[in-house]
C-alpha cells in the first residue's frame, strides 16, 4: 500500500517534470519540419556540389563561398540588394509614417483613408506587380500616357531597380502604417496641447514629441522593414526577372535562378546562408 | 499681470450622437451648447475658480481661454486685446493639465526648460528660472529624473513648475489636484495658496470640488449644464446662494431643503413647515417686501451646522405638539418652534458629529458639536426635535428654484 502510493507519486513527479515539454512538442515538430530541417539542410548543401536533382555529390568545403565572393555577378547582386533595401525601407517608412500622422486625427471619412493606407498589406505582391506592369507598359501604360513620355520603364536599367523598389516600398508601407498608427495612438494627446500652449509649432511638435514618442516602435519597424525588403521576390519575378542585365538581380532572386535554372543547388545554398548571416547581423546590430 | 474678460462666450459642439441623457445641455440645430453666454471680468492677479459638477463645461471654458478650443460665439479679451483668433502660443498663458501632460522622454529639467527654449530665452536666464521654480516647489532633487520615475504628487509639482517658469500672464489649471489622494491634496492646496502669494499672476482654476473652490478662490464661478449659476466670493456664494443648485452644491454636508409655504401678514413674512411657523428676520422681510413677493409655496434651506437639536420632553410622543426644551449647553433657544424627527446613523468627524435623521419626509443632516452629542445620547431610531433660527433660513421659490432673499439686480 505504502509502496504503491510512493510509486504513483514518483510517476506523478516524472509527469509534472515533463509536462511543460509535452505542450511544446507540436510546435517544435512543426518548426523542425518546416524551419530547422530545411535550414540545416541548406547549410549542409552549401558545402557540396550537387547533381541536377539537388542531391549532394561532392564535398567542396567552403568552395562554393569562395566562388561566390569571386564572382562579379554575386557582388553586383549584393550591391543591387543594398540599394534596393535602402530605397524600399525609406519609402515604406515614410509612406507609413505620413499616412499614420494624417489618420491620427478624427474626421469624417477617416475609416476610408485608414483602410486605403493599410491596404497594401492585404495585396499579394505578385498581383500588385501585375497591375504595376500594366501601368508601366511602354505603349498602353497609364504612366507614359499621363507623362506624355515614351519610355520602356522596366527594360531600362536606370529605372528598373528604382521602380521595383518603389512598388515594394508601397507594398510594405501598409504594415508600417499599422505600426505607426499604434505608436501614435499611444502618445498622450494632451502633451500636444501643452506644447501648443508652450509655443511649439507643428514642426517642433513633430521633432520633440512625435519622433521621441515613436522611437521604440521606430526601431522595431526599421528592423522588420529591412528583413522584409531583403526577402522581396514576387515583384522581381513578375516585373523584371532580375533584368535588364542584372540590374534587379536581388539576392533572393539570384538564389532562385541559381537553384532552379542553373541547377547549382550548392551555390544557391551558400547564397542563402550568406543572406541569412547578413540579416542576422543586421538584426543583432539593431537590438 | 493681466486681466481677462469673457463676453457672451459660447461653445457649441456640432451635435454628434444623442447626448447620454445625464446632462441637460441645450441642444439646438447648431449642436450641443456646452457653454452658454459666459460673462466674466477677471481682474489682474485675481484667483478665479470655476466649479461645477462633471460635464458642466468648466474645462471647455478654460480651453477656450487657452486657445485649445475655438470660441463659437462671443469675445475673449486678455489685457484688452481681442484673443479669439490668436493661436495659443501667442496668448502668453500657461496651463496645468489634469493628467499633468509631462513629456515622457524628457527629464524634469528639460520639461521645465522646454517652453523657455521655444521662446529663445538666454541660457543663463533659463537656468535661473528653472532653479527658482524648482526651489519654490521643492523639486530640485528631481530635476534629472524622467516623469515616469516620479510619484503623483511630484509629477503634479513638476507640472506646476513648468507652467510657472515662463512667468505667464495667466495661469490656467484644470483640476490639477484631482489625481491625488486626500492628504496630498490638502497639502498641495496649501502650497498653491502659498505659490499664489509669490507669483504675481492671474489664476483661473477649474475644479469639481467645492472645498477647493472655497479655500482657493477670490471669486468662485459656479456652473451647471454650461450656464453660470452664480459668481461671487466664497462668503457670498455660501451665505447667499442665488438658487437651489448653488445652495446644494456649495457646503459640506449638503444644505437641508424643506418644503413649506411663505405666509404674509402686513409687512411680516413667515414660513410654515408642517404646521410649524418660523418668523423671518427683519431684513429678510424688507427684501421680500421690496421685491413684492407674494404668498406661495417655497423651499426652505437650512445648513446642517445651523440645525439646532433639542431634547424632546417625552420620547414616545411625536408630532408638532411635542414641547421642545433647549439644551443646557446651547445658547438660549427659548421660544424656538421645533419640528419632530427620527435619529438615524451618526458619524464622528472629530470635534463635530454629523447626525443623519429623518424628518418632513426626507433624509436630513445636522452637524453638532461632539460635546453636545455626548450629552444627548441619541440612539438610531429615537425621536428627536430640531429647529433653526429665522436668520439662518435660505428661501427659494418652489417653481423657479431662485432665491427669494436676494435682490433681483444682484443675481
Ligand atoms: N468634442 C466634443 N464634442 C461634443 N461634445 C463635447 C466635446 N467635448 C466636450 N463635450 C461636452 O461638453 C460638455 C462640457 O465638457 P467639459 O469637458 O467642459 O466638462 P467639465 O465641466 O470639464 O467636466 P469634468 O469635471 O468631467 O472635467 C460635456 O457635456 C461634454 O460631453
Ligand atoms: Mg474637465
Amino acid at each position: 500500500m505504502n509502496h504503491s502510493s510512493s510509486r504513483i507519486s514518483r510517476i506523478r513527479n516524472v509527469f509534472s517534470a515533463t509536462e511543460p515539454y509535452l505542450y511544446l512538442v507540436p510546435s517544435i515538430l512543426i518548426f523542425s519540419i518546416f524551419l530547422f530541417w530545411p535550414f540545416f539542410k541548406t547549410i549542409y548543401l552549401s558545402f557540396y556540389k550537387t547533381n541536377k536533382l539537388g542531391q549532394a555529390k561532392l564535398f567542396v568545403g567552403i568552395g562554393n563561398y569562395k566562388e561566390l565572393f569571386q564572382s562579379s555577378a554575386f557582388i553586383n547582386s549584393l550591391y543591387v540588394t543594398l540599394v534596393f533595401v535602402i530605397i524600399v525601407v525609406s519609402i515604406s517608412m515614410l509612406l507609413g509614417l505620413i499616412g499614420a500622422i494624417l489618420c491620427n486625427k478624427t474626421f469624417p471619412g477617416i475609416r476610408f483613408f485608414s483602410t486605403a493606407y493599410a491596404l497594401p498589406m492585404a495585396i499579394a505582391s505578385s498581383s500588385a506587380a501585375m497591375i504595376f506592369r500594366i501601368m508601366l507598359h511602354p505603349s498602353i501604360g497609364i504612366v507614359n500616357k499621363l507623362l506624355h513620355l515614351n519610355i520602356n520603364w522596366l527594360a531600362d536599367p536606370r529605372y528598373a531597380l528604382v521602380l521595383v523598389a518603389i512598388l515594394t516600398g508601397w507594398l510594405n508601407s501598409g504594415i508600417d502604417f499599422l505600426y505607426f498608427s499604434a505608436g501614435l495612438a499611444s502618445i498622450d494627446e494632451t502633451i500636444y496641447e501643452r506644447a501648443s500652449v508652450d509655443g511649439a509649432g507643428p514642426v517642433r511638435q513633430f521633432v520633440h514629441l512625435t519622433l521621441p514618442g515613436l522611437s521604440p516602435i521606430l526601431f522595431y519597424t526599421i528592423v522588420v522593414n529591412i528583413i522584409q525588403a531583403f526577402q522581396s521576390f514576387g515583384q522581381v519575378k513578375i516585373l523584371t526577372q532580375g533584368g535588364p542585365g542584372d540590374a534587379t538581380n536581388l539576392i533572393v532572386y539570384s538564389i532562385y535562378r541559381d537553384a532552379f535554372f542553373n541547377y547549382r543547388f550548392g551555390s544557391a545554398a551558400a547564397e542563402s546562408v550568406i543572406l541569412f548571416v547578413i540579416i542576422m547581423c543586421l538584426t543583432l546590430l539593431m537590438f | 499681470m493681466a486681466s481677462v474678460t469673457l463676453k457672451h462666450i459660447e461653445k457649441i459642439y456640432p451635435a454628434q450622437d444623442k447626448p447620454d441623457g445625464k446632462q441637460n445641455l441645450r441642444i439646438s440645430e447648431e449642436g450641443v451648447h456646452a457653454v452658454e453666454d459666459f460673462n466674466l471680468e477677471i481682474k489682474d492677479q485675481e484667483f478665479i475658480v470655476l466649479v461645477g459638477p462633471s460635464g458642466c463645461g468648466k474645462s471647455t471654458t478654460l480651453r477656450m481661454i487657452a486657445g485649445l478650443e475655438s470660441i463659437s460665439r462671443g469675445d475673449l479679451y486678455i489685457d484688452g486685446t481681442l484673443m479669439n483668433n490668436v493661436p495659443p502660443k501667442e496668448r502668453d498663458i500657461s496651463m496645468v493639465f489634469q493628467n499633468y501632460a509631462l513629456y515622457p522622454h524628457m527629464t524634469v529639467q528639460e520639461n521645465m526648460e522646454f517652453p523657455l527654449k521655444l521662446r529663445k530665452t538666454p541660457k543663463e536666464e533659463i537656468r535661473r528660472r528653472v532653479q527658482e521654480a524648482a526651489e519654490m516647489l521643492e523639486i530640485k532633487d528631481l530635476l534629472k529624473r524622467k516623469p515616469g520615475a516620479l510619484s503623483g504628487g511630484q509629477r503634479q509639482r513638476v507640472a506646476i513648475g513648468r507652467a510657472i517658469v515662463r512667468h505667464p500672464k495667466v495661469l490656467l489649471m484644470d483640476e490639477p489636484l484631482s489625481n491625488l489622494d486626500a492628504k496630498l491634496r490638502n497639502q498641495m492646496r496649501a502650497e498653491i495658496i502659498q505659490l499664489r502669494k509669490q507669483l504675481k499672476t492671474t489664476f483661473i482654476y477649474v475644479t469639481h470640488d467645492q472645498t477647493e473652490a472655497m479655500t482657493l478662490g477670490d471669486r468662485i464661478v459656479i456652473m451647471k449644464d454650461g450656464v453660470i449659476q452664480q459668481i461671487g466670493t466664497p462668503e457670498e456664494v455660501y451665505d447667499h446662494p442665488t438658487n437651489l443648485f448653488v445652495a446644494g452644491f456649495i457646503g459640506v454636508p449638503k444644505m437641508n431643503f424643506f418644503k413649506g409655504t411663505l405666509l404674509k401678514t402686513g409687512t411680516e413674512y413667515k414660513v410654515e413647515i408642517e404646521d410649524v411657523i418660523f418668523p423671518l428676520p427683519k431684513d429678510a422681510c424688507k427684501t421680500l417686501v421690496s421685491s413684492g413677493t407674494l404668498v406661495q409655496d417655497v423651499i426652505i434651506g437650512v445648513r446642517p451646522e445651523n440645525i439646532l437639536l433639542m431634547q424632546t420632553e417625552s420620547l414616545t410622543q411625536s408630532g408638532s405638539t411635542a414641547k421642545a426644551q433647549p439644551l443646557p449647553t446651547q445658547p438660549a433657544n427659548a421660544g424656538l418652534r421645533a419640528l419632530p424627527g427620527t435619529a438615524d446613523v451618526s458619524e464622528l468627524m472629530g470635534a463635530t458629529v454629523q447626525l443623519h435623521f429623518t424628518a418632513c419626509d426626507g433624509d436630513r443632516t445636522a452637524v453638532i458639536p461632539a460635546l453636545q452629542w455626548e450629552s444627548m445620547q441619541l440612539q438610531p431610531g429615537q425621536p428627536l426635535a430640531f429647529s433653526f433660527r429665522g436668520s439662518d433660513i435660505h428661501l427659494f421659490s418652489e417653481t423657479s428654484g431662485k432665491s427669494l432673499l436676494r435682490e433681483p439686480e444682484k443675481v
